[in-house]
């Protein structure tokens, strides 16, 4: 809808740099989108989605199991905790600490739970730069298998309150 | 259709609805955590 009636034959078609560079951009949307779904299934980076609702005292309590069964030493206060290979392991996020260290195998997999206690965190696992949300009321479910061993730390790396910079966890893969 | 206020609200009202639709689906389909 226009102020007054365009004079007949306004339009002119693109042509010659303009119709090139239109046609630059074009191309361009067309290449990012399909590099969305290319790398969805190639980056190996996506998460299932897999994704259950819980009630955030029934994790910790969960977590608390995890711990007593699966324990296996305490660094600074904080419990060492060694799962089946192929099996559960639980990750519990809370201003302003990740809690249990994990203890993992190279080479097994393990299905990893993860909640938080209190509002959103952010799990980000350093230095190989492995990201993830982590939502109270959510069971997330993601299935890793380490390639490597060491020990990897894990930041929060969603603005979570006055400690923030201080939330800090542990994952320890041995051969 | 040639009301631009109109074409305005529904602009917004449309995406409103449906995207706030949509997440209540979502929410609503979420299982319960069974822990194993």
């Amino acid at each position: 809808m226009s102020i007054s009636t365009p004079a007949e034959g306004w339009f002119k078609a693109p042509s010659g740099g303009e119709r090139a560079w239109i046609g630059l951009a074009l191309l361009w949307c067309v290449v990012l989108t399909l590099a969305m779904p290319y790398w969805h299934y190639k980056g190996k980076q996506n998460s299932t989605g897999e994704s259950y609702r819980v009630e955030p005292a029934a994790f910790q309590a969960r977590v608390d199991r995890f711990v007593k069964t699966n324990g296996v030493g305490e660094e600074k206060g904080v419990a060492i905790v060694e799962p089946s290979p192929g099996g559960d392991a639980y990750l519990l996020a809370q201003m302003w600490r990740f809690s249990p260290i994990l203890k993992l195998r190279k080479g097994q997999s393990y299905r990893l739970h993860m909640s938080s206690l209190d509002l959103q965190h952010g799990f980000s696992v350093q230095p190989v730069n492995l990201n993830f949300q982590i939502l109270p009321g959510y069971d997330h479910v993601i299935t890793i298998t380490p390639t490597m061993s060491g020990v990897f730390n894990v930041i929060c790396n969603e603005f979570c309150g006055i400690g923030h910079h201080t939330m800090t966890g542990k994952i320890i893969v041995e051969d | 259709m040639d009301n631009p206020w109109l074409l305005l609200a529904l602009g917004v009202l449309v995406p409103f609805v449906s995207y706030t639709l949509w997440g209540w689906i979502e929410i609503a389909g979420v299982k319960p955590a069974t822990l194993p």
